[in-house]
């Protein structure tokens, strides 16, 4: 600025005091820096700057959500995985009490001494799968509100259903990155992939040629209700007082030189063996005939016994079988289960265990080996035993499944884990870029009030210099 | 010589008190606001001619004047107007940042901070009733900034106009006075004399004037100052017009002189940054915020609308925005739904209503077209009436209430209809025949379409077309021929029924199992329907009442029809290679299953985008053309009606002074609603919410919530820190001009000691001129 050549006084005094203020108030904002430790604390302070901080602070919000968020997933999936390990020893145990039961010196008493043991740990097992973590039902898949497996009774037996579903709960692990943080339970003890049917008995039915469909177990039941020996009447053989058991058209066979009998392809029999009046004969299937050989022509015997019989599925109405079906198609309204049986093969009452392999629940699983240990049916060991070990083919399908779902916990686990490490560390390096925008810099700040204090003083002396001065001084 | 000798002297000595006496009044101003330095006009008195010599006669002091540039002042005055509309600016300015409270934790961004924190939080952990509560009150104190902040700056707009009072006050003060002082000005001044006091005065009032408007003065000849505002004159003379305050058509606040006709176009001090104000910067602010809410709501609102609660579907659903009658018939059927004064945009696209049986929790989806340039409210209704177990009512305010038969809830999800074959046109064990044609169709009036039931019998049902129950009989939908054929006695009481698979027509027995058997049997309308190749092709019932299960959620952009068809005939889990084909909408083959021999009937096969389907056991049959659909959704509201309405919203309201959280969610946090796929514990709307933060809005030209917001926020920075810019070299403009004027005119107190001494030295000759004169005239008396 022109120095003017008339110089007033006032000049001086407004001088000094607009010096005295831009001073002082430099001065005031170094010290406010220095005690917010922030540069920028109103958006004009630094627009741009402004616009930054918010932008890194919406972003170091979301990091600290994200990393929260994927912390608690961590906690959701450890909860399953220590709930599973408690189910895998639970397997290991259980599996140890049925390889224990089919010791053959067992007897009744001691299988359901065993039963009443796999009672308690089935329902333990339904304990873990619906464990809860606050209010949360671990395993319902997205259903998380209530238990997720239920237990019902169907067709008189007790069962379990999922009411969950199989969906699983994701989370955000980035940027439209989503990852899993639940294992649906129908994954772990439900009915999984199913894998066709087997049959476990010893009627001599086949599976037909049509797929069948279905979850669990069921029970079909053969029966023999009437047998027809008109064949052997010529003979002067007549129906014996005890209950005969074959089905189908089976041929016996009287060696009457070698003094043998034969039902079919069962076991060449002695006839000197037998009181006359009541010949039990069995063929391969372990179906019997009951005769009354005491009118017997002594003549070799080469005839077709006719026996008709009954079918019934899964506690259903007994249906007659036609024996050249070769694929009769049976359902339970109950389950909407369905078979396709091949006919012609059968030859004995009994039962038989339909198995949905891959497609019985754990719990199922289990009650099947308590049905077998109990065996309310009376079957045979041999039945039993080959049940058991049906149900022990199931049971290390869940073993194994178990085991998978571990892994899967631990993988999903760690990697929820590595995120959240990601987003610590991008949180960290987000609050060193704010810092870089909105905090102080210290040393600038420290030399800033120092300049403004040297400022404020050098105005305050030159002012009093300045004020001291006056013609008046001089003259007398 | 004589006595001129004692005039000079005494005028010497006059005019040295006049200046001592003036010296004196500067030094007493020489802290007096706007004073200018006074000085006596010294000149020298005429001379006399004697003797031939021209002779000077001494000293006369003319007047007392002002030592002024009135170009400085001019400038001044205009710098002073500048000066005040930039402070007046920069105070608005600040005010409006402190109301924003932005960077000290308390503004909308840390709200919206803690909005998608507790969304977060809730997506671990859905059904959890104390972080459902959270949410709902973090969603809450968001809306509750929008509310404060919008009503502080209806507040700054309304102590705007008391401002803008105050100021045009002052204003109506300072002119009364400047007139005033022109008056006594124009009677002191033409005696010849400098109103020198008055004129300070006045040049004081008039910085105070420049300060709150920017005027221009023209002084006359009497010294009297016109004053104009852009020209308008606001001060003549001895008279003052008077200014008004007014609030013109549009609600703004405008100046206005007395007796003009129009609003007074203020440019500089601070009644014009007032003014512009109350237009500008809070009101755009306003709207901007408005905007910014309104943006926020309707993404919110998308997101939570299509979701469904832990508690399940809706048996009563009441819209938050009425629908008004806007073109005053009394009506609001007949109002298209783009002029049913809703606060939000509708899209032309579709609303998906899911129907769920309470007992079997079996849902059948149905979907409403709406293109909100044609359809009517009415026409939404009786679209809504006309689903099953759904019934719909306007109130007398115009709100909307959707209402569940008993035992019936509704939902709007996208989920996947997981039982689409609902007619068992695919595996049902129904016969079912389907056209080979995709409609519409050309028909003529009055031809048949003839079947035999049962196959291989006599032909004993004939349906005739006419058309009066088509809108086009040539271009007839497969939904109208279906509908004529169920409505033909002879076809029904024969139990066969008709359904239209997406543009296909089927027909199919109403009975199932093996023995229900029929066939087409010729007419001439088998041609145009695509039966033409079937006639006489025995279409057989089943006891295989099997079909097709979907799950999954569709992971695909936008809408998408999926149709499967078999690919020969043959039994689920049986027949070898037997497969279902899947294809899109275009017809483009996306999916091809194998169903045949080795499949295990209820296993789960990945189709497409997300979808999954099991077939359980069933016999199908490409022959008989069986076939069904599945629409898939990533939006089941694209047209936004639900937002539009209000309907199972997260907020109501639709700007920023409005905006809440929608009353049945604070009562209840229960009620959010951010399951899709209806399973209680499902998360995908929080997923979806969390997306609402970084996603470009569309109310917003693509730009995200957060990022306009800062757009906003450091806007607002910027015009601050540039005012205070502007405002430091305004300072610095001004106080440069004030040195000058100071210069010129302020008083410099040694300037006036100097003065002192030498207009006292002046006297003193003087006094001692005069003595010598009068011993001068003494001893010439004496010499007489």
């Amino acid at each position: 600025m022109a120095i003017p050549a008339r110089i007033p006084t006032s000049a001086s005094y407004t001088r000094l005091l607009s010096g005295l203020n831009l001073n002082g108030s430099r001065l005031l904002r170094a010290q406010n820096q220095l005690t917010t430790g922030l540069r920028i604390a109103k958006p004009s302070d630094d627009p741009a700057g402004a616009a930054r901080v918010l932008g890194l602070n919406q972003r170091l919000a979301e990091a600290a959500r994200r990393q929260e968020a994927l912390l608690r997933g961590v906690d959701t999936l450890d909860s399953a995985g220590s709930e599973l390990q408690g189910v895998s020893g639970l397997y290991t145990d259980l599996r140890e009490l049925v390889v224990q039961s089919l010791n053959g010196t067992l007897n009744d008493g001691d299988r359901e001494v065993i039963a009443s043991e796999i009672k308690l740990l089935r329902e333990q097992l339904l304990e873990f799968a619906n464990a809860q973590l606050a209010d949360r039902h671990l395993f319902g898949g997205t259903e998380s509100r209530s238990a997720p497996f239920e237990e019902v009774t169907i067709d008189g037996k007790k069962r379990v259903i999922y009411k969950g579903d199989s969906d699983e709960l994701e989370l955000e692990i980035g940027s439209g990155l989503t990852a899993p943080i639940t294992l649906a339970g129908d994954a772990i003890f439900g009915a999984f992939e199913p894998s066709g049917v087997t049959l476990t008995g010893n009627t001599g039915v086949a599976l037909g040629s049509t797929a069948n469909e279905g979850t669990s177990y069921d029970e079909l039941v053969f029966r023999t209700t009437s047998t027809n020996l008109s064949a052997l009447t010529a003979s002067g053989i007549g129906a014996g007082p005890g209950d005969s058991t074959l089905l189908g058209t089976q041929q016996l066979v009287i060696d009457a030189g070698a003094g043998t009998i034969q039902l079919g392809s069962g076991p060449v029999t002695n006839l000197s063996d037998f009181d006359l009046s009541e010949v039990t004969v069995e063929n391969e299937a372990g179906g019997t005939a009951s005769l009354d050989l005491s009118a017997w022509d002594g003549a070799d015997v080469d005839a077709a016994i006719v026996a008709e019989g009954s079918v019934a599925f899964a506690g259903g109405a007994a249906v007659p079988i036609d024996f050249t079906d070769t694929d009769f198609r049976m359902t339970d309204p109950a389950t909407g289960n369905i078979v396709h049986l091949d006919m012609t093969g059968v030859s004995a009452e009994g039962s038989e265990l339909v198995s949905y392999s891959g497609a019985v629940n754990a719990f199922d699983v289990i009650e099947g080996i308590i049905e077998d240990l109990e065996n309310d049916d009376g079957l045979n060991v041999n039945d039993v035993f080959d049940r058991l070990g049906d149900r022990l083919n199931e049971l290390d399908r869940h073993m194994g499944r178990v085991t998978q779902s571990l892994g899967v916990i631990g993988s999903r686990s760690s990697r929820l884990s590595t995120s959240a490490d990601r987003f610590a560390e991008a949180e960290l390096r987000l609050e060193g870029l704010r810092s870089d925008v909105q905090d102080v810099d210290l040393t600038a700040a420290v030399i800033d009030l120092q300049r403004s204090q040297t400022a404020l003083q050098m105005t305050q002396a030159a002012g009093a210099q300045l004020l001291n001065t006056s013609l008046l001084d001089y003259l007398r | 010589m004589g006595s001129m000798g004692i005039s000079t002297g005494l005028k010497a000595l006059l005019a040295a008190q006049y200046s001592l006496d003036t010296v004196g009044n500067n030094l007493a101003n020489s802290n007096t606001p706007g004073y200018s330095r006074q000085r006596v006009d010294l000149a020298q008195s005429l001379s006399i001619s004697r003797r031939g010599l021209l002779m000077g006669t001494g000293v006369d002091a003319l007047q007392i004047n002002r030592a002024v540039d009135e170009v400085i002042e001019r400038r001044l005055l205009s710098q002073r107007g500048i000066q005040g509309r930039l402070l007046q600016r920069w105070e608005n300015g600040r005010e409006l940042e402190l109301v924003f409270g932005e960077l000290e934790g308390v503004g909308i961004s840390a709200a919206l901070d803690d909005f998608f924190s507790s969304t977060s939080a809730l997506s671990v952990d859905p059904t959890d009733a104390i972080l459902r509560t959270g949410f709902v009150q973090d969603a809450s104190s968001l809306a509750s900034r929008f509310n404060e902040i919008s009503s502080s700056l209806t507040d700054l707009g309304g102590s705007s106009e008391s401002q803008a009072k105050a100021l045009v006050a002052q204003v109506n003060g300072l002119t009364g006075q400047i007139a005033d002082l022109n008056v006594q000005i124009a009677k002191l001044e033409p005696a010849g004399n400098q109103a020198n006091g008055l004129r300070d005065q006045r040049q004081v009032l008039m910085g105070e004037l420049a300060e709150i408007v920017e005027v221009q003065t023209v002084e006359d000849d009497l010294g009297q100052y016109r004053v104009y505002v852009e020209g308008n004159l606001l001060v003549g003379g001895d008279r003052a017009l008077k200014l008004d305050l007014e609030r013109n058509s549009d609600g703004q606040l405008e100046a206005r002189l007395e007796g003009a006709s129009k609003a007074l176009k203020v440019s500089g001090g601070r009644l014009s940054a007032v003014l512009n104000s109350d237009a500008s910067s809070t009101d755009g602010l306003n709207s901007e915020l408005d905007e910014l809410a309104k943006a926020f709501i309707f993404e919110a609102n998308q997101v939570h609308s299509t979701g469904i609660s832990p508690s399940g579907g809706f048996s009563l659903l009441r819209a938050s925005n009425p629908l008004v009658d806007s073109d005053g018939s009394g009506l609001v059927g007949d109002e298209r739904l783009i002029e049913a004064g809703l606060p939000f945009d509708l899209t032309e696209g579709s609303l998906r209503i899911n129907m769920v049986d309470e007992t079997t929790g079996a849902v059948v989806s149905h979907e409403i077209k709406i293109d909100p340039e044609q359809t009517t409210v009415e026409d939404f209704q009786t679209a809504l009436d006309g689903i099953p177990g759904l019934s719909s009512t306007i109130d007398e305010d115009g709100y909307l209430t959707l209402q569940a038969d008993a035992g019936q809830r509704f939902d709007f999800s996208n989920r996947i209809d997981a039982n689409p074959d609902k007619a068992g046109t695919f595996g049902g064990g129904q016969a079912s025949l389907g056209g080979e044609l995709d409609g519409p169709f050309a028909l003529l009036d009055g031809q048949t379409l003839d079947f035999a039931v049962p196959a291989g019998g006599a032909t004993n049902v004939s349906v005739a077309f006419s058309s009066a129950d088509f809108e086009n009989l040539s271009a007839a939908t497969a939904e109208e021929v279906a509908a004529a054929l169920n409505a033909d006695a002879g076809f029904s009481a024969a139990g066969l029924t008709a359904v239209d698979v997406d543009g296909h027509l089927h027909v199919q027995t109403a009975g199932s199992g093996s023995p229900q058997s029929f066939e087409v049997a010729g007419g001439s309308a088998s041609t145009g329907l695509g039966f033409s190749g079937l006639i006489g092709q025995a279409a057989q019932g089943s006891d295989l009442n099997g079909g097709v299960e979907l799950s999954g959620s569709y992971t695909g952009d936008g809408d998408a029809q999926f149709t499967f068809v078999p690919s020969g005939d043959g039994t689920v889990g049986t027949t070898p290679d037997l497969q279902v084909l899947v294809y899109d909408e275009q017809g483009g083959l996306v999916a091809t299953l194998d169903v045949g021999e080795g499949y295990q009937p209820g296993t789960k096969l990945d189709v497409v985008d997300g979808i999954e389907a099991s077939f359980s056991l069933a016999e199908l049959s490409a022959t008989d053309n069986d076939r069904f659909t599945v629409d898939a959704t990533s939006d089941s509201d694209s047209s936004d009606v639900l937002v539009a309405l209000g309907l199972n919203g997260l907020y109501t309201g639709s700007d920023a002074a409005s905006m809440a959280v929608d009353e049945r969610l604070l009562e209840d946090p229960d009620q959010l609603a951010f399951s899709y796929s209806g399973a209680s514990g499902d998360n995908a709307g929080l997923l979806a919410m969390l997306d609402v933060q970084d996603r470009g809005a569309d109310l917003l030209e693509g730009v995200s919530i957060g990022d306009r917001y800062g757009e906003m926020i450091s806007g607002l920075g910027f015009e601050v820190a540039g005012l205070e810019g502007s405002l430091d070299s305004s300072n610095t403009v001004l106080t440069a001009l004030q040195a000058r004027r100071d210069s010129v005119s302020a008083v410099n107190v040694d300037e006036e000691l100097v003065d002192m001494v030498r207009f006292q030295q002046a006297y003193a000759a003087a006094s001692q001129y005069l003595s010598i004169v009068s011993r001068l005239e003494d001893d010439l008396l004496r010499i007489l």
